[in-house]
């Protein structure tokens, strides 16, 4: 990829600037230009296609250009596979790099130990400045994104348990990633894995990946039929729908519990996932009745696509500009992110005269000619692996009026995952609900504190089977050919520690560190980064998550925009439609708050980001 | 890139793994260096042509095309590498001293003749790689390329490239094969077995690397190979005219996409016999010294 002039200019001076310091110690006005300069040299330098035979695919039947595909195919209309349902996951890291460890090291050191001394939350550390919509929205984002799909039930790993663990088998099982078909071509190329949703930002979490799943979600939960008008399937009062037990149309993750509410992606679901769904189902059917009024000729089919196009643009807007700003709160953080959006001009100048350049910089990414840089678009494995940030949900729920404040139960995260989300609202009101989140916080990214639910969820509680999600993340990393944390920070062109002294300052996280593993180059990347809350230079001031998370998200971040023809050259009022443009100009999550659940609206009222805690109800 | 300056120079430059499989399958694009164009373009081929042949003939990775593709001899060999490769592992004599020194033993020069004699065996099951060889395959390996006008001149008033190619072929029986890769090719693998040993010096990346992954880490292709259009042509890469050098680097490619086909040319007339055989060396090398 030919660099221009510009981007030339920016790298030579993020290198410059980053050899002597890291962005983060400099001033407003050379740490901006620096991030950008470090964006254009991952660019250049952290992207590697995986797909080896992509698939030809029949012309389509539909017409792709106005509307996005429900498994995301044609997208682009050059590689029309590209980030489909199906395809595989690229890379951040050199090919070469990426082959899963031998398996004499994937256990090394032990995935369930370093889960019970290094990760198991030994006190709740809350994060006091967010509140937990902000896990809520990150997995209703990450669903939106990546999955892995279903295990190979074949030779799981076998994890050894020590004798003193109360771990109910030994050794644990932990079932093995399910690896992409070869061909000839993969010959000498590490093991690849598909990504079963979609790898754009549709909002697929909403409205599933295949057609058929599409079709389930907009259709009447008393009927089964297809809804005529465009919207998604709600019970009258305003709630998703149960899912029907059927193997054909099942997310095969999710629809194994009872009272699971239906939507595009339902796995490993729970209360804050089905506020998001719930709420954003009702503005998708919100969307629908305004654009009716515009288009009273237009049929279902019509209203649903661009009421799909709208409502994705809006929760693209609202992560670009509102949650992501609230975990990076620093004036860098919201500058470089509200600036992805709407460029240094800024959103006054774009709402008052559009776009003044071509350019992202100048006027951010929705709207901008966009590109794919060095490789097909793809969801990543390293991209995959910085988003597990499972401290950040509690352990427990208090459940409280948002008129009074008082309590109304305190729930485990058992009681609200699965089924439990739904049988919540038997007793306790959607508004409650949503107040109880949004007035509590969410753990922080630090050692010690990964939810102990999640490290022994019960998957077959009567056989004795249960998961422990903290030693599984440590595996699948491994397994995946992520490489560990020093030799993850130097492929992605940042210093590595050379010492458990320069790992972490705490020197009782060094000392528990060190016990566990050999070299810090042995480190894994989750245990590194969570360790970067307590280092030097350390995480970047006002983040929420490490500076080395950090520099995989603003590549990241910016390729979800920039390579999709529906945030680029189709994000037009023609393609959108002008009432659905302006849809997504006006509103942000604060108005789908408003909208959905107006007598909450009082208790953001103040808040500068709707994902910082909200007032209490208490008069 | 595209390098062009009127009677100097016109160069095309190509490390897009894509855009090279595109290039190697255009059949206007062939080996058959012609001494014509611009100064610099005259100089290289013509090198190319003198230092890389034997008995006047040029050596197979820089033979044209021609009437008959693979010719017999290639796809003999092809065919012998590949069932070498399949029975590569811990025993063999060349792959158990590789290890050793991936495990660290003998000075880092040591490399280069026993990379040699691994090669040179497949040609002659007695070959003993030895300081004379090494020499004679660095300045086969430097003879096309080097612009140190002093070596040059003094390569031409010793004869040194023609003594080389000599000392070479009669450790190989003449093979115009065996020639290259104990000359040429072996550089990459002499690369590739110091990368080795350097990620054996990791104890961290000595338990995690599986063989195949140590493979592809130390599989180093040929940096470049040249490539002189026919006649005019329009590619994917630009316009070429009959005199363009291409070089397709191959290196660089397989970096961004590591695959036999980019590094070996796999899917091309113009492939490497040592396909198989190469990285199955590099992993047999890495799983005997993890023994």
């Amino acid at each position: 990829m030919a660099a221009g002039l510009g981007d030339r200019i920016l790298s030579a001076f993020a290198r410059v600037t980053s050899a002597l310091a890291p962005w983060h110690k400099w001033p407003f006005l050379i740490a901006i230009p620096t991030l950008a300069g470090v964006r254009v040299i991952m660019r250049q330098r952290n992207l590697f296609n995986t797909e080896t035979a992509a698939p030809a695919l029949d012309p389509p039947a539909e017409d792709v250009k106005g509307h996005r595909t429900a498994d995301g195919s044609f997208n682009s209309l050059e590689l029309p596979w590209m980030g489909m349902a199906g395809a595989r996951f690229g890379r951040n890291v050199p090919i070469s790099e990426t082959f899963g460890e031998a398996e004499r090291s994937l256990l090394e050191p032990n995935p369930r130990r370093v889960s019970s001394e290094l990760l198991a939350r030994r006190e709740f550390a809350p994060v006091p400045y967010l509140n937990v919509l902000v896990p809520a929205w990150l997995q209703f984002m990450v669903h939106d994104w990546l999955s892995h799909g279903v295990n190979d039930p074949a030779n799981p790993y076998e994890v050894p348990i020590a004798s003193d663990d109360d771990w109910p088998q030994n050794p644990m099982s932990i079932l093995r990633t399910t690896r992409a078909p070869t061909t000839p071509a993969d010959d000498g190329r590490p093991s690849t894995f598909t990504n079963t949703v979609t790898h754009w930002w549709d909002g697929s979490q909403i409205y599933g990946s295949s057609l058929t799943r599409q079709k389930l979600i907009r259709s009447d939960p008393q009927t089964r039929q297809l809804l005529p008008d465009g919207k998604i399937g709600l019970t009258p009062d305003g709630h998703l729908p149960i899912e029907p037990i059927r193997d054909e149309i099942s997310d095969p993750e999710g629809a194994k519990f009872p009272d699971l509410e239906l939507t595009g992606v339902n796995g490993n679901w729970w209360l804050g996932l089905s506020v998001m769904h719930t709420v954003f189902a009702r503005e998708h059917n919100a969307v629908v009745d305004r654009l009716k009024i515009d288009f009273p000729e237009a049929d279902g089919e019509w209203l649903f696509q661009k009421a799909r196009l709208t409502v994705t643009a809006l929760i693209a807007k609202i992560h670009t500009t509102e949650w992501t700003p609230s975990l990076m709160n620093s004036p860098e953080g919201r500058f470089a992110m509200r600036g992805n959006w709407w460029g240094i001009a800024g959103e006054h100048y774009w709402r008052g005269y559009g776009r003044l350049s071509d350019t992202e910089e100048i006027s951010g990414l929705p709207g901008s000619p966009g590109g794919q840089d060095s490789a097909p678009y793809a969801m990543t494995e390293e991209f995959t692996a910085c988003y597990r940030m499972h401290p950040l949900m509690p352990d427990t729920f208090s459940m409280r009026s948002h008129q009074d404040n008082h309590e109304l139960a305190t729930l485990s995260l058992l009681d609200v995952a699965h089924g439990g989300a739904a049988r919540v609202y038997r007793t306790i009101g959607f508004d409650d609900v949503l107040y109880s989140l949004a007035t509590s916080n969410p753990g922080a990214l630090v050692l010690h504190n990964y939810p102990n639910s999640l490290r022994r969820l019960p998957e077959k509680p009567e056989q004795g089977i249960y998961t422990d999600l903290a030693a599984t993340d440590i595996l699948r990393d491994r397994e995946r050919g992520v490489p560990r944390y020093c030799q993850f920070r130097r492929l992605i062109g940042m210093p590595a520690p050379q010492t458990f002294e320069e790992l972490t300052t705490n020197p009782k996280w060094r000392e528990e560190v060190r016990a566990i593993y050999a070299t810090v180059e042995d480190v894994d990347l989750l245990v590194g980064t969570l360790c970067e809350a307590q280092a030097n230079p350390g995480t970047p001031p006002g983040f929420g998550f490490s500076d080395t998370v950090f520099r995989i998200f603003i590549l990241m971040a910016s390729r979800r925009l920039r390579s999709d023809r529906f945030f680029t050259t189709d994000f037009t009022p023609e393609v959108y439609t002008p009432a659905g443009f302006q849809w997504v100009a006006d509103n942000s999550m604060r108005t789908v708050l408003q909208r959905h659940c107006p007598a909450l609206a009082p208790l953001f009222a103040n808040l500068r980001n709707v994902f910082f805690p909200w007032s209490s109800g208490a008069t | 890139m595209r390098l062009h300056i009127p009677a100097l120079l016109d160069l095309l430059t190509v490390s897009d793994p894509d855009l090279i499989a595109d290039l190697a399958d255009d059949p206007r694009l062939d080996r058959n260096y012609g001494g014509r164009g611009p100064l610099i373009n005259r100089i290289v081929s013509g090198r190319v042509r003198k230092a890389l042949s034997l008995n006047g003939e040029p050596l197979p990775p820089v033979a044209p095309h021609g009437p008959e593709r693979p010719k017999p001899a290639q796809a003999a060999l092809e065919a012998r590498l590949n069932a070498i490769a399949a029975a590569l592992g811990p025993g063999d004599p060349s792959v158990e001293k590789l290890a050793s020194y991936v495990r660290g033993e003998g000075p880092d020069a040591s490399v280069g003749p026993l990379a040699q004699e691994a090669v040179g065996r497949l040609f002659s099951a007695d070959y003993k790689g030895d300081a004379r060889s090494w020499a004679a395959a660095r300045v086969l390996d430097q003879a096309p390329r080097s612009f140190n006008l002093l070596l040059v001149f003094w390569w031409a008033v010793t004869g040194a490239v023609a003594k080389a190619r000599h000392l070479l072929a009669d450790k190989v029986g003449s093979d115009p094969s065996g020639v290259h890769g104990t000359g040429v090719a072996v550089h990459n693998l002499v690369t590739g077995f110091s990368r080795m040993r350097a990620l054996w010096a990791d104890p961290a990346a000595r338990r995690r690397l599986t063989p195949e992954a140590a493979a592809a880490q130390c599989l180093v292709a040929p940096q470049q190979v040249l490539r002189q259009p026919t006649e005019a042509s329009l590619t994917l890469a630009g316009d070429l005219s009959p005199v363009t050098l291409v070089l397709l680097q191959l290196d660089a490619a397989n970096m961004r996409a590591p695959s036999a086909r980019t590094a070996f040319m796999t899917q091309n007339w113009a492939r490497c016999p040592a396909h198989a055989w190469v990285p199955a060396l590099l992993a047999a090398v890495w799983r005997t010294a993890q023994r």
